[in-house]
């Protein structure tokens, strides 16, 4: 065997997943060629060291979240189930029309074209009009966005009020309607997960007064670690001067969790 | 051991998850608890971040519920797990910062901030200056290390996780230990022979 191919197997052999016949080979051809032994010597010596690494153990806090996020899924997929049932019942009575049959498909798309222009001749607004109706139109979407979040973040289910906080990603200017119940979510939600994405969600609406001031008053509240570290990442990012009183206060907090401690003088840090 | 118990603990990791993709999604704790500690072990190397690597652990898991319609149970579960973990580090950092920056005062993080007996018999200076070797090579080498010798995983699942071939891998896995080696003597103060 030539020396490449020697070392191109070392991995293998630092792995013991070589056959005898090659594992022989490699044996032999060490020793009678003193670099690649050097080599293999020194490589395997720290390849032994690596195996005696313990495995890092997490903190207690990882379990709890992970159960509670878990049942927070199973909670939302049982919520799910009985408009399901209605989804499948609808499917199954549409399933009987002849949706499929191109005869039916190319007649339904001729009927349609003709309400199209009919209502085209009928209905001639003004160009005006036009743009007032647009604008009316694009208002009651937005407020309709603004609608559907605040009612999911409303639901029993977690899954439901984390969909709803992702609803308001579309939302542009909040009103204090939807503000009020994003933060009534941070303050207030059970879930974990659902804490977090709100606080994503605010992020989007830190220009508003109100909302600086409330992640500033939720941090010592919070009985999540993994919450209040957010809250004073988020706080360290838009740069929150008025946010040091209450960090430090954390700092000196010996009852809280020894890691968001350190994340609040982390943060102190960053401000000062 | 009840019956039940040593049902479901015979149970290989992919049926389970094959039937958390079907609606049992409770057994998805039974993945967790088999897996976390090993996931945790491989971000916090990885990140040198403990907060972090927690966050990373609990993202894996939600996406693994997110996305168990798509489990196809072709390849081993821990492959697809490995491959949703490092997807998820790569976003991490290309959102937050440069890749690959696990710098001297996040290192000293990767320390447990309070050593469990385990870890008091490895915090000699040898096994220490192992671990800094570690953070300063790249992640990219640390990463195909962390596979292959910390989790024992074979070189055709790494070539698997990482997208490439297992040549491939062999050949990353002797650049990284020579890296390795350059780093841990420099420390040690000892030549390369």
């Amino acid at each position: 065997m030539k020396c490449d191919a020697v070392r191109d197997l070392f991995p293998d052999f630092w792995a013991e997943a070589l056959d005898e016949n090659t594992k022989t080979d490699i044996q032999s051809h060490l020793a009678n060629c003193p670099p690649c032994r050097d080599e293999n010597e020194s490589l395997s010596t720290v390849w032994m060291k690596l195996g005696e690494f313990p495995e890092e153990k997490p903190s207690a806090a990882l379990r709890p979240r992970f159960y509670a996020m878990l049942e927070g899924y199973q909670q939302g997929l049982d919520q799910a189930k009985p408009s399901r049932r209605w989804r499948d019942a609808a499917r199954s009575w549409l399933g009987k029309l002849p949706l499929r049959r191109p005869a039916f498909q190319l007649g339904f798309a001729a009927v349609l074209l003709m309400v199209g222009f009919l209502g085209g001749y009928v209905y001639k607004p003004t160009t005006s009009n036009h743009h007032d109706e647009l604008a009316q139109l694009r208002e009651e979407v937005h407020d309709m966005r603004q609608m559907v979040t605040v009612s999911l973040l409303k639901q029993q289910s977690a899954s439901e009020r984390l969909k709803g906080v992702s609803w308001s990603n579309q939302v542009i200017h909040p009103d204090p309607e939807l503000l009020s119940a994003l933060l009534q979510t941070l303050n207030y939600d059970p879930n974990v997960d659902v804490r977090l994405a709100a606080i994503d969600a605010l992020y989007r609406f830190s220009s508003e007064p109100n909302v600086r001031k409330a992640l500033i008053e939720t941090l010592p509240r919070q009985d999540s670690p993994l919450v209040q570290i957010a809250v004073i990442d988020l706080l360290v990012q838009l740069q929150e001067r008025q946010s040091i009183d209450v960090l430090k206060q954390l700092t000196r907090d010996q009852d809280l969790n020894k890691v968001v401690r350190e994340r609040a003088q982390w943060g102190l840090q960053k401000l000062s | 051991m009840s019956e039940a118990s040593k049902g479901v603990s015979s149970l290989t990791d992919q049926s389970l998850m094959q039937q958390v993709r079907d609606g049992d999604v409770g057994k998805l704790g039974i993945l967790f608890e088999r897996h976390h500690g090993m996931l945790f072990s491989f971000l916090l190397r990885l990140t040198g971040d403990r907060t972090l690597s927690e966050d990373l652990v609990q993202e894996v898991f939600v996406r693994l519920l997110k996305y168990r319609h798509t489990y196809r149970g072709e390849s081993l579960f821990t492959t697809w797990m490995f491959q949703i973990a490092r997807n998820l580090r790569v976003d991490h950092f290309r959102k937050h910062r440069r890749e690959g920056d696990l710098n001297e005062e996040e290192a000293t993080d990767y320390a447990s901030p309070d050593p469990t007996p385990g870890e008091q018999v490895v915090q000699n200076q040898e096994a220490r200056f192992l671990k800094d070797a570690l953070t300063r090579i790249s992640p990219e080498k640390r990463e195909v290390l962390l596979l292959t010798r910390f989790h024992n995983l074979k070189h055709e699942e790494i070539a698997e996780i990482l997208g490439c071939s297992v040549p491939s891998v062999k050949a990353r896995v002797f650049r990284a230990m020579q890296d390795l080696r350059e780093s841990y003597f420099e420390l040690t103060g000892e030549r390369v022979s």
